[in-house]
């Protein structure tokens, strides 16, 4: 029984993962905190839901469609505020602020536009059996397209040439730019690229669970107590925390109600800020 | 008239709700998250004392203000050690579990059900604020004493060394100053004076449920302190709450229906705080800067 | 001695893993009432020694003894106030407070600096703010002279001085407080050379007359020349050569490793 619940634990970890390391990507390298990602996800889900439901396309296509539309959202809130804000070296409190305000916008015109009621899709496809577990369709999906984004992921930022500048980004930035690499490339494709990996997580979701303009900040706190989990200032570890924080979930609906679930997560977040700031496998942060 | 007397308390209510805010942002360089955490337990725990026993307002006033101030140690020792970007999440995650036991601890808070019927305040025990121009009065009396309390205290030799700790931390140590504690004590005040904001809300309105202490709320009180002005002067914060109360009153004005008004009133604010952190991120008659 | 530093080793690792000794098993001793500069070349690990006395930086090994007292684990604003004061490279007066507010900030006794002074013991603050601006104004004629400009400037913001001017200050009112022992950072760094003669007498004269003891950091050699009773020779993180300045800087090892001659 307990497997049962392990089995969703590691699924919505997945899910976690992946939103995870859409925002690391952007703190990490930039050391702005990207709250406006909560919005950034909400918008690929109804983008999600109106390719889908609205104009009728195929799920994948639709799929395709919001992932490409909320790449282009997250390199615009760099292009747009991020950047000019930098330009006049403003604090990363200045631009945190400045996300605060782009969440706030656009949560709202897509409440404005779609409405404050509560959209899902339809499902279909009938539950896998794996023994005496199951696994829904939409977990199958869940399951087979998140951990092969994670697996490419990883690949991807160990081994390739971007993956290396987003370390070194991530480590010196100062260094990053007198060393002759171009920054604005850089970060560029490290929005694109997060704006790509919330959306997947968002997609995967809300098929599932549905959408409405409030769910983009819940999810983004889990995501960002799991990336701290895993381990502050690298993103590999998003993984390891993701999927940490979704079993240890599990474990607590198991153990008490889903109305605790995120109970989970604050305490989680108060024994790592207390105890272990760095999380499992992170840097070290010097105080003041 | 007596919307205008509504507004007017509102207006009171904000203004010390972001007159406190003003004190961990503005003065102590600690970006909260949370100040609609303390809004609401001061809102609740008030509602208790003000249903279950009959005490005068200050005494009501002072075990609210005292209790919620205790409840911001628990976050605030951790917090104010841990650099700048923790710290906010400390504050996000303390606010949204705090709504997470107001909304689901049914027994205690009623959750999403609500308290009806919050009695009024009764001044010394005896004069209960039973009319609308009592409470306009009442309100408007707290709000000027507040406003005193934080000019006196952003004058004072504290105020003094949370700016040096705001301009360079490091320094103020080696000058033998604690600063942990310092900082700590600008987030205590900071969430005793938002709780009698709540304990005034919640007489007045004498309707509580948790969706007025959400994030959200958390955000617009910052949004109101950003767009006046963050830093050493009172003016700020005041003209910042008059700003976010006086708004949407016009903008109903136009007529606009109540749904679409509240989104478009957002979207104005989140576009406003854009446009000031471009361009004058010490808000309007601020005169700190955010580091 | 006022200040024993007792095998102080320090090793950082960086992101790839790769293990960095800087302090090897540093010991030294401060005399009381002289100046002693700390001599070495760039990286080193001076700035970082400095970190360690003042209680800044924690991740080292060894022990640190302040007036006898052992200070190893005890939080920067304690050691402060146990009598170290600091100058610190590249930082000086806070830009936003007036010079008279950065004087004060200084001082050592610390009435008013809670929330609740203001409100229950105004009378107290008031009789206190009083005696601090006279300190301050004190200290500014020691230091400065009668008639000295800085006096009336008092009131205007510290962003309005020259660097040198500021980090001449900031020097200065750490007399405001109870230290005895002076970190300095390389104080005549950036300085326009024309103030440096100010900087020596300013030390001497809080040695002589003001009973303090300075531990400076500097690479300004003339300078520790004229204004230094001792000097430390710091290199490959131990202390290499120590004694009276003369001999440590006609010394023929320094000469070729660290002057270059």
């Amino acid at each position: 029984m307990i497997v049962q619940f392990v089995i969703n634990g590691v699924i919505s970890g997945i899910l976690y993962s992946l939103l995870a390391i859409g925002f690391a990507l952007v703190y990490n390298t930039t050391k702005v905190f990207h709250i406006v990602a909560a919005a950034i996800y909400v918008f690929a889900a109804y983008m999600f839901y109106l390719f889908t439901a609205t104009f009728g396309l195929p799920i994948i296509i639709s799929a395709l469609v919001a992932v490409i539309l909320t790449m282009g959202l997250s390199l615009l809130t760099d292009v747009s505020v991020y950047r000019p804000l930098k330009k006049r070296k403003a604090s990363n409190n200045v631009a945190m602020i400045a996300s605060i305000g782009m969440m706030t916008v656009i949560i709202n015109l897509l409440a404005m536009f779609f409405g404050d009621e509560a959209k899902i899709f339809d499902s279909n496809g009938s539950p896998f059996l794996l023994g005496e577990f199951i696994i829904t369709a939409k977990q199958m999906w869940q399951l087979v397209i998140g951990a092969a984004m994670l697996i490419l992921f990883l690949l991807f930022i160990s081994v390739s040439n971007w993956g290396i500048r987003f370390r070194a980004l991530s480590t010196d930035s100062m260094l990053y730019e007198t060393l002759g690499y171009n920054n604005s490339n850089t970060r560029t494709m490290v929005f694109l690229m997060s704006g790509a990996f919330i959306a997947i997580a968002s997609c995967l979701t809300v098929y599932d669970r549905g959408v409405d303009p409030h769910i983009g900040m819940d999810v983004l706190i889990n995501a960002i107590v799991a990336m701290i989990l895993g381990g502050t200032g690298r993103f590999g570890t998003c993984i390891l925390g993701g999927i940490s924080l979704g079993v240890l979930q599990a474990l607590a609906i198991y153990q008490f109600s889903s109305n605790w679930q995120n109970a989970v997560t604050f305490i989680l977040l108060l024994i790592l800020l207390f105890l272990r700031p760095q999380g499992i496998a992170g840097y070290k942060q010097r105080t003041v | 008239m007596e919307y205008l007397l509504h507004i007017g308390i509102m207006l009171c209510i904000y203004i010390i709700l972001v007159l406190s805010t003003n004190m961990t942002v503005g003065m102590a360089n600690l970006l909260t998250l949370c100040q609609a955490a303390f809004y609401g337990i001061g809102a609740y725990i008030g509602t208790y004392f003000l249903m279950q026993f009959n005490l005068p307002f200050v005494v009501i006033a002072l075990i609210v203000m005292l209790a919620t101030g205790l409840t911001s140690i628990v976050i605030s020792y951790a917090s104010v050690k841990l650099k700048g970007d923790y710290f906010i999440l400390g504050t996000l995650g303390f606010q949204m579990i705090i709504y997470t036991i107001l909304y689901n601890w049914i027994d205690v808070t009623h959750g999403p059900y609500g308290i009806p019927g919050i009695p009024s305040i009764k001044l010394f025990g005896v004069w209960s604020l039973t009319s609308i121009y009592a409470y306009f009065f009442f309100s408007v009396v707290l709000a000027v004493v507040v406003a005193l309390i934080f000019s006196r205290l952003q004058h004072s030799p504290y105020g003094r060394m949370l700016k040096a700790i705001h301009t360079d931390e490091l320094s103020a140590q080696t000058l033998g100053r604690n600063t942990i504690q310092l900082k700590s004590w600008a987030f205590f005040i900071s969430a005793t004076f938002a709780s009698l904001a709540g304990l005034i809300y919640a007489s007045y309105v004498s309707y509580i449920d948790p969706t007025s202490f959400t994030l959200d709320e958390s955000i617009f009180i910052i949004t109101a302190l950003f767009i006046g002005g963050i830093g050493s002067r009172v003016w700020g914060p005041i003209v910042g709450a008059a700003v976010v109360v006086i708004l949407p009153e016009l903008l109903s004005l136009i007529g606009l229906p109540n749904a679409v008004a509240d989104n478009l009133r957002a979207v104005i604010y989140g576009i406003i705080l854009i446009v000031l952190m471009f361009y004058r991120p010490q808000g309007l008659l601020g005169d700190a800067k955010l580091k | 001695m006022i200040l024993e530093l007792k095998d102080i080793q320090m090793s950082y690792t960086n992101a790839r893993k790769e293990v960095f000794n800087l302090l090897n098993g540093v010991n030294m001793a401060v005399e009381e009432g002289k100046v002693t500069a700390l001599i070495g070349g760039n990286g080193a690990g001076k700035t970082t020694l400095f970190n360690i006395i003042s209680g800044v930086e924690k991740g080292f090994h060894g022990k640190v003894f302040l007036e006898g007292k052992d200070i190893t684990k005890l939080p920067a604003h304690r050691i402060a106030q146990m009598g170290l004061g600091r100058l610190f490279q590249g930082r000086q007066l806070m830009d936003d407070l007036t010079l008279m507010e950065n004087m004060k900030i200084a001082s050592g006794n610390t009435m008013g600096e809670n929330p609740f002074d203001c409100f229950f013991r105004f009378k107290k603050v008031a009789a206190s703010e009083t005696a601090k601006e006279q300190q301050a104004i004190d200290i500014l004629i020691k230091v400065f002279g009668d008639g000295n400009k800085y006096l009336d400037l008092l009131n205007h913001k510290a962003s309005e001085l020259s660097y040198g001017e500021q980090r001449l200050i900031a020097m200065a009112r750490l007399l405001m407080g109870n230290s005895h022992l002076l970190l300095l950072d390389e104080p005549t760094s950036g300085v326009n050379p024309k103030y440096i003669e100010v900087f020596q007498q300013i030390i001497r004269d809080m040695v002589e007359k003001e009973e303090q003891t300075v531990l400076l950091i500097e690479h300004n050699m003339s300078f520790v020349r004229n204004v230094a009773d001792y000097c430390h020779y710091l290199d490959d993180g131990i202390i290499i050569k120590s004694g009276e300045t003369h001999e440590v800087l006609d010394d023929n090892e320094v000469r070729k490793d660290y002057l270059g001659l």
